[in-house]
This record gives structure tokens, sequence and C-alpha cells, in this order.
């Protein structure tokens, strides 16, 4: 079958600079596609090439074979909610909802029918007449949504569609698109910079970094096996530690250190001799007392609390591991000063080859 | 602080509201005062007798001051149509354009102001003579139209510019052409300051006198025109009269204006 949305080796330019540099990206019917990135990382750009609001230097975007790369946005069948929100100050509710209707010439009878059904699909009956202005911030979002929903678009794009909400909201509007889209079954892209949100929503989660695609894949696969230490720093795995790998009896372990002890390399891991750079989350670190047993298949390390915290639920310590400093979540209460022993499950480690031009060094 | 201490503070608040309110009000009072005197001489302080015989000389009919107040209303409406036929577009390019080239056209709608008015306009008129547009309303209009050009092009493009482009871009992904979408959502909402520009430039046109004396006289005739012959003549009540039916559509536009005038629009006047 053949993708439903394809965009091909897709370059974008500001002036002289080249923001994006050949993005490949296919995409099913009804799929669901978070760009995940930091800021300026060409996400916001690569949407709105998509959308048709930034011209593209080369490649191309095919919709349903369709090439659109240089269509106007109003030909492209797709529509869009911006961040934010972008309602017409001067329409109420129900005319921002039924402008796309009106341009489809559909009747005052039918406009009316559809924008009733948009509004008690989100919630909102009854608010038809209100001018936008008067609106709460989550009730904007969701207009902005029904607004882009009644046009029955091929494709929606949601640019931080809730970025401007706060917290308790966001989770609420966040979780009523997600069910709304696999509702209708809409083909969706979604900018965000926040990890979560882009792993509750989406089918699969493009990683962009600088301009390129640095992973692609489900959540599952980014979180659990996170393709560089860049992609694994962004996905949460932010302690680091440098070490090396060598061989005893044929087979490549990891060498002990100043401050480490030798471990058996993950299952699966495919290293080549010498330095590496171990990737690994707080919460895959357990603390022990110095006399406590080891447990097995585990990296261990030796280290100092230097300062505990509590964010609620769990206990979290910096923990010095040399000149290292390695945040750890642990539920046992312990106090600051302590010398303590760090165990990490060898299958919680990321490890990737260390690059010469890294100058930092400091073998745990 | 004592009572006294506090009322002595007010003391200079006071003096200068006052001396404001005659700065302000002292003119009008005149103006009001000639308009409703039939004879006035040295040494009365108050005019000897009282009465409406100008203003139905004024409002006769048959009187140039009707006639003139015909002229200038029709001119100020032809020169608001010229300038935003030019503001509408340059002021949506303008607003779209990169800062320091805008600046630079900005500065260019700026220059005729920039000159000494005289030299200007008798040059203007030199050149417009050789077009035969000398004593036309066309060249009256074009000349009040330079003038409002200032107004006219700074403010739309401030009101075009206070306006997201992501609203323009959310009618463009609803399936609206450029057109369509300028026409529904950006006209529409930069209104209030094209109307307030428009009143600004109709004001100033029914307010100029140097272009239109140089360009028009004689054989076109508006009321600040008249107002100076009548002056000149020693004609006060008709002068004052005229002032007085050229003050009410100031008054009431500036009303309005203020009600347009948005502070964010305002906020990116000549940016």
């Amino acid at each position: 079958m053949k993708a439903f949305l394809d965009i091909h080796g897709l370059c974008v330019d500001y002036g002289a600079n080249r923001v994006l540099h050949g993005i490949d990206l296919t995409v099913e019917q009804g799929e669901f596609i978070a760009l995940l990135g930091s800021s300026g990382c060409g996400k916001t750009t690569l949407l709105r090439a998509v959308a048709g609001f930034q011209p593209v230097a080369l490649g191309s975007i095919r919709v349903k074979e369709r090439d659109v790369t240089r269509l106007p946005p109003e030909k492209r069948d797709m529509a869009m909610v911006f961040q934010s929100y972008a309602l017409w100050p001067h329409m109420t509710v129900g005319q921002n909802i039924g402008y796309g209707l009106k341009l489809r010439g559909k009747s005052a009878a039918e406009r009316r029918q559809r924008i009733t059904e948009i509004l008690s699909m989100l919630n909102l009956g009854g608010l038809e007449d209100r001018p936008v202005t008067q609106l709460s911030g989550g009730q904007r979002q969701r207009v902005a949504l029904g607004r882009a929903l009644a046009v029955d678009p091929s494709t929606l794009l949601l640019d931080e569609p809730l970025s401007n909400l706060d917290a308790r909201i966001r989770l609420q509007v966040r979780h009523e698109i997600k069910a709304l889209q696999r509702r209708l079954g809409i083909t969706t892209l979604l900018v965000t910079h926040d990890r979560e949100e882009a792993m509750v929503m989406a089918d699969r989660i493009v990683i962009l970094d600088q301009g390129r695609v640095a992973q692609m894949g489900t959540p599952e696969d980014i979180y659990d096996r996170p393709g560089s230490p860049f992609v694994a720093a962004f996905m949460g795995a932010e302690n680091v530690l440098h070490l090396r790998t060598e061989a005893e009896d044929g087979r490549p372990v990891i060498a002990a250190g100043p401050f480490s002890e030798q471990a058996p390399l993950p299952p699966g891991a495919d290293l080549p001799k010498g330095p590496v750079v171990a990737h690994f989350r707080n919460g895959s670190v357990r603390l022990h007392r110095p006399d406590e047993a080891a447990p097995a298949q585990s990296l261990m390390l030796r280290g100092r609390i230097t300062q505990t915290s509590y964010p609620g639920g769990h206990y979290r310590y910096a923990v010095a591991v040399g000149d290292r400093e390695i945040m750890v979540d642990d539920e046992a209460r312990l106090e600051a000063g302590l010398d303590v022993r760090l165990s990490i499950p060898v299958q919680a480690l990321h490890l990737y080859p260390e690059k010469r031009e890294r100058g930092e060094h400091c073998n745990a | 602080m004592t009572p006294l201490a506090l009322a002595l503070r007010r003391v200079p608040h006071a003096v200068i509201l006052a001396v404001l309110a005659f700065a302000i009000l002292g003119p009008i009072s005149n103006l009001l005062l000639w308009a409703f005197a039939e004879q006035w001489y040295f040494p009365y302080k108050l005019p000897v007798t009282w009465g409406t015989r100008y203003w139905e000389v004024v409002f006769r009919p048959s009187g140039d001051a009707m006639a003139s107040l015909g002229t200038s209303v029709a001119i100020a409406c032809f020169t608001v149509l010229v300038c935003l036929a030019v503001s509408v577009p340059a002021g949506y390019a303008l607003a779209r354009l990169k800062l320091p080239l805008r600046a630079l056209i900005m500065l260019a709608f700026l220059l005729p102001q920039a000159f000494p008015n005289l030299p200007v306009y008798i040059n203007v008129a030199r050149i417009f003579y050789s077009f035969d547009l000398n004593g036309t309303i066309l060249g009256v209009v074009l000349v009040h139209a330079v003038h409002g050009l200032v107004y006219s092009v700074w403010i739309t493009t401030a009101s075009f510019a206070a306006i997201d482009r992501s609203l323009e871009e959310a009618a463009r992904g609803m399936g609206a052409g450029p057109l369509r979408a300028f026409l529904t959502v950006t006209l529409p909402l930069a209104l209030p300051g094209i109307m307030a520009s428009a009143i600004f430039v109709f004001l100033e046109s029914l307010d100029e006198f140097t272009g239109t004396f140089f360009v028009g006289a004689p054989e076109v005739t508006t009321l600040p025109l008249l107002l100076y012959t009548a002056s000149m003549a020693g004609n006060y009540q008709i002068a004052s009269i005229t002032a007085l039916i050229l003050l009410v559509p100031s008054v009431l536009f500036m009303l309005v204006v203020q009600r347009f005038l948005r502070a964010d629009v305002l906020s990116k006047v000549g940016r």
C-alpha cells in the first residue's frame, strides 16, 4: 500500500540558511505522528512546509499520490490548528467554525447542522453565538480544533496546540484530541516540544535535531531504544558516564574503572572496543549501602550522596561519582554525605561509541 | 499633613489646568463672541449689539459659504478616496515587509512634510500649470492627497501590522484564496485603523489652506479660503462663523477616532 502522506528529501531555506536538510517521512492513513524536538530544531518549519505556508527549496510532499509541494495552502485539503489559536476575533464561535463550510458552498441550514454537531462533539454546546473573545483558553483551543475539523480535512496539522494552556486543562484537552483523532481516523501531524505529550498522543514519534530526523519510531522504540546520545538525553536518559569496553575471554565487557566495577554488556549490544558513552535514567539506578550485596547483571559504581530532595513519591539524590554527578531516584531515605554504591541494570544502559571530538573525558 | 498644606500642594495643578483651559477655550470663546456680534468696536469689552444676522448671511442658499462648504466636503471626500486607494494596498504590503526597507519607504511618504510648505506648493502649482490642473478640483484633491498620505499610509500600515499573520493563514488553511482571506479576515480587522486614517485625511483636507491657495485659487474656493478672504476684508463675523463650521466635523470625528484607534495599533505607528 502506498503511503497517505509522503515527504521526500524536503529542504527548506531561510534566506541563505538551510533549516531543514532532506527530511524523509511517510505517514499512513489515520496515523498520528508527533514531530518532537527542542526549539529551533525545524519541527514547526516542517509542519508549515506541509501546510503550504513555508516555501520548499528541494524535495516533494505528496498526499495520496498527488504532488502538493508547490500548491498554495488553500488547495491542499489540510487544516491547521495554531499555537495562538488564530481564531478570528470579529466573528462568533459559529462563524469561526462555519467559515470553511461557507467557502465550500454549504447552505445555511447545512452549516448550522454541522456547527451544532461539531460543538456538541467538543462539549461546547450552546456557545455558537458567543464572540470568541469571551472564551477561556481551553474553549478557544477547542473552537480552533472544531474549525479545523468542520471541513473534514484529509490531514490535521497541530502546531503546539496545548502549549498556551495551563497544566491541568492541557492534560484534559490532550486526552480529548487523542480520543477524537482515534474516532475520526484522521491523519494527524503534531508539533510539540513536550516529550510526554508526544509519547501519550502519537502512534509514531519523529525526533528532529538541527533540521534532520534524529530518530523515528513508536514511543516504545524511541524511549527504550534511543538510537543516539542526543535522542537518549532528549528522552530523559540524562545521566551520562564515560566508560570503556574491553575483551575478556573473547567476550566484550564493560571494563572496570576507578569508580566502577566490571560488568557484562547489555544483551544485543554491538560495540567496538574502546571508549563508550553510557546514558541512563534517574529511575533505573538503585542505591545500596556499601555493605549490601550487589545485584547480578548490573553496572556497579561507587559514589557519595551530595544532595537530597523529595519531589514526591520517591527521593531524588545527587551522587558524586568521581567528578561526575549522577541523579538517582530511589524510594529509600538516605542522608547526604553517605558513601553509597549504585547499581544500574545493564539493560537500562544506552551505550554509544564515544565520539573522539568530545573533549571532556572522565572514566568512571 | 495639614489640610492647608494639602490644599497648597494642589495649587500648581490648578494653575496649570487654568492656563491650559484658557489656551484651549479662550480662542473658541472669542470666536463665539464674534459669531454673534453684530456690532463690536473699541473701547467696548463685549459686543455692542448681539444678533444672528451674519448667520443668515452665511447660510443663505445663494451665499458663498454654503457653496464653498460643498466644495470643501467634496474635495475632502475625493481626497479620502484617493488616499485609501493608495494606502490600503501600500499599508498591507508595507506591514508585511522587512523592517529596514519598510522604514525607508515610509520615510518617503513623510518627505513632503519635511520641506517648508510654501516652496513645495509653489513648485507644485508650477508643474500643475503645465498639466492644466491649476484651478481644478482634481488638482486640489491631488495636493491634499499628498498631504493626507502620510497619515493614511502610516496608520494603515500600523493597523495591518497589528494583525497576527496566523489569522490570515488560518483562513488560507480553511480554503480561502489570498484575496478572499484578505477581504474576510484582514480587512475587517484592520477597518478601525483604516477608518481612523480616513477621518484624519478628511479633517486635514477640510482644514488645508496653503496648497489650496496656490493650486486652486481663485476658481476653487474652499471654506478655509473663504475664511481667509473674509478676515482679510475685516469681516470677523463671517470668518468666525466659518471657523465654527469647520470646528464641527473636527470635534465630531475626533470623538469617533478616539474609539477607533486602539492602543495596539497606535503603538505600531511608524514602526
